[in-house]
């Protein structure tokens, strides 16, 4: 006996625009479920990174205020692109606090980005000797939820190597009542360690051996709170010569999204 | 001549004079100090003039003195003489006559019209009829002849050394409690709060000592961004230091000493200004207050471009203190210009420090923008071995501790230079490099030593 309902027809008689619908409907359904959770007064202002194709990948076209943005990278490979994209977020008025207690952000390097050098603070917490290496000493948190928590900070840039979620989940918090944007410049080792981040970069730089010797980055979205996790990479070339940033391929979709969830 | 630096010379200065001021300039670097009726202390004018210059001279100050009746003469016989000079009571317009009319203290351009017309000394300039000399050359000319000749008077204004504020508490019996030695600050804060209410005057440094019987005192320093007399906000910088501060014992007494003031600045809206730039602006205040108190004045910096190849010296760091304390520095300058005339009768002196340096200030403008520099700069140069195709060419390939990589892509040298004079010099090869992994670092070779280093991290 075969029983037939009109609320579950089988997906054979199913037409490829209904489909297209019914995927749409859940995605947008799953986008306002996820929304709903930010607090309530969100007005969902959104900062650009001012580099457009980046800016595309995100859901919002851009970054959500008082969120926090995990840059994965090997070391180093994500600063130049991370203080690009800090560059434009600084607004008229509003300054760049980076939390350097490795001591080695250079600002000659950070002027020639094009980050006016009166609007960036260096905080410079001393690390413990038995604190070297890979833990994240107490007053490099304490001073990173300080400036996260600040409402005249545009933007806070640090690099973070182990955070447990407890902290991440303060460091959130801290981003959410400050307004701003919090960059975190993490190891890809911390891949699978949980997030309290709205968006999660994946960076590795591209060594093509030409002529030009610009600087390529693959950006990928590993994680985005609010859809599109994952489903897009965008190919980067900055040239230092003109201070800018293009694409140098169109965006395309990942080749694995379980790859680009971890 | 630092402004700071000047008040302070005046303050020593006090042994003289009862009345020390400083010149109403856009630069001021003389001091002027009224003699009247004090010189006999000295034994007479001339021994203390040459006791002024002797006492500068120990404080590491060349300086020209000069005895007159009027601020202008003495300021502008200091200007043209070498010497320390004393002109005779009521001889000054016979001392001024010779003298360039620049000495008058006049505008440049006033000085270049003077000197198309032909009239070059003082007394040439008041042979001329004295009702024609405002239409021709201006107000401002007519009243600097007539105070150097003493027809109109100049008052100096004095410079008064603040008196310190400060308020101590005495504990009998010694506490331990953490929330009485916090109320007993908040109340010695109370204290000191008066006096600069009465100034309109903020505190930007105060210092804290708590005694412990038989120990040395316990100091610390609560240092502000902007003046402030908030309470709270100063209320919650204390806590942050006494947060960290581990007394050996139970507390005897405690004072708080107010070190660095500056005016209050009225914090009036502009008209359009958004309510929400306002409040950006105070809480950035207050986290770099916060900051810099938990963490260290040298923790929180500012840096600047400095113009200098070397990339260690390319750029310097100034603390929030310099900072504010540069700021206050402009804010003093500029409230001094608008000050009053001033009277005068006798000594002037003009410092010339041959020690002084002048920098030239690195900006935004001042940097080469073609300089590609790495974001990443190590405090040290990390030495590593390199191999090259020819010596001392680019490298192709490098041991970094225990890692070896391959150089995918190189591109160099820049050549780095510091002049002779410098101990030490530094000649460097500069090569950005490309590793396998996806590293651009940034390398030199070292000239004189012939090794390699890795230097920075693009």
């Amino acid at each position: 006996m075969m029983v037939m309902t009109d609320d579950f027809p089988p997906r054979s008689a199913e037409q490829p625009a209904s489909r297209v619908l019914t995927l749409q409907r859940l995605a947008g359904q799953l986008q306002k479920l996820e929304r709903n959770s930010h607090p309530v007064g969100d007005s969902c202002s959104v900062i650009s990174s001012g580099i457009d194709v980046l800016d595309q990948l995100l859901p919002d076209v851009g970054f959500r205020a008082g969120s926090l943005i995990e840059w994965m990278a090997e070391k180093g490979s994500a600063d130049q692109l991370a203080l690009l994209a800090a560059r434009s977020a600084l607004g008229e008025d509003r300054v760049l606090i980076v939390i350097d207690d490795e001591e080695t952000l250079y600002p000659p390097a950070t002027a020639a980005l094009g980050i006016d050098l009166r609007r960036l603070i260096l905080v410079r917490p001393k690390r413990s000797p038995s604190a070297r290496g890979k833990t994240t000493c107490v007053e490099t948190l304490w001073a990173l939820e300080q400036a996260l928590a600040s409402r005249g900070v545009a933007v806070t840039f640090c690099r973070l190597e182990k955070l447990s979620a407890k902290v991440f989940r303060r460091l959130q918090l801290a981003a959410e009542r400050g307004r701003g944007l919090g960059f975190l410049i993490r190891p890809h080792t911390a891949r699978g360690e949980p997030s309290w981040s709205d968006v999660r970069f994946g960076i590795e730089t591209m060594n093509e051996g030409d002529s030009s010797f610009a600087r390529r980055w693959r950006v990928e979205v590993l994680r985005c709170r609010r859809g599109a996790a994952g489903e897009r990479f965008a190919l980067l070339e900055y040239d230092d010569a003109t201070n800018t940033v293009r694409p140098i391929a169109p965006t395309l979709p990942a080749v694995s999204p379980r790859r680009a969830r971890a | 001549m630092d402004l700071g630096l000047l008040r302070r010379l005046a303050h020593r200065c006090c042994r003289y004079s009862p009345r020390v001021g400083i010149e109403d300039s856009e630069a001021p670097d003389s001091l002027l100090l009224e003699i009247t009726g004090g010189a006999h202390l000295f034994g007479g004018e001339a021994r203390m003039v040459r006791q002024v210059v002797a006492d500068f001279r120990r404080w590491g100050f060349i300086v020209r003195a000069t005895v007159a009746d009027t601020i202008g003469a003495a300021w502008a016989v200091a200007r043209t003489a070498a010497g320390p000079i004393i002109i005779p009571p009521g001889r000054q317009a016979q001392a001024l006559s010779r003298l360039p009319v620049e000495a008058l203290r006049i505008s440049s351009e006033v000085v270049e019209v003077l000197r198309a017309l032909g009239l070059w000394t003082i007394g040439h300039l008041a042979a001329l009829p004295r009702e024609t000399l405002p239409s021709r050359f201006g107000p401002e000319i007519l009243r600097r002849l007539d105070q150097a000749c003493g027809h109109i008077p100049e008052p100096i204004v004095p410079e008064r050394p603040e008196e310190p504020i400060e308020a101590a508490y005495g504990c009998e019996p010694p506490i331990e409690s953490r929330a009485a030695i916090e109320l007993i600050l908040q109340r010695l804060l109370a204290r000191v709060m008066k006096p600069l209410q009465l100034r309109n005057a903020g505190i930007l440094q105060m210092d804290i000592e708590l005694s412990v019987p038989k120990e040395e005192p316990t100091q610390f320093t609560v240092g502000l961004v902007r003046p402030s007399l908030d309470q709270k906000r100063l209320c919650e910088l204390l806590r942050l230091q006494l947060e960290r501060v581990r007394l050996k014992g139970r507390l005897a007494g405690a004072t708080l000493r107010v070190i660095r003031t500056a005016p209050l600045e009225a914090d009036q809206a502009a008209l359009f200004e958004a309510a929400e730039h306002r409040h950006a602006r105070r809480d950035l205040d207050s986290l770099l207050n916060r900051l810099g108190n938990r963490l260290g004045p040298r923790a929180v910096l500012c840096p600047r471009l400095s113009p200098d190849y070397q990339p260690e010296q390319a750029v310097e760091y100034a603390t929030l203190a310099e900072q504010v304390s540069q700021k206050s520095h402009a804010r003093s300058k500029r409230s001094l210009h608008g000050g009053s005339s001033r009277k005068r009768k006798d000594t002037d002196g003009q410092n010339k420090n041959g020690k002084t340096a002048y920098f030239v200030r690195g900006s935004l403008s001042g940097c080469e923008p073609n300089l590609r520099r790495p974001v990443r700069l190590f405090p040290e140069p990390v030495p590593v071995q390199v191999w090259s195709v020819v010596p001392h060419g680019p490298p192709i390939r490098l041991q970094w501790g225990n890692r070896n990589q391959q150089i995918v892509h190189c591109e160099g040298p820049e050549r780095i230079e510091t002049g002779w004079w410098r101990s030490p010099s530094v000649a460097r090869d500069y090569f950005r490099a490309d590793t396998q992994d996806g590293q651009r670092l940034w390398l030199f070779h070292a000239r004189d030593e012939g090794s390699w280093f890795v230097h920075g991290e693009f």
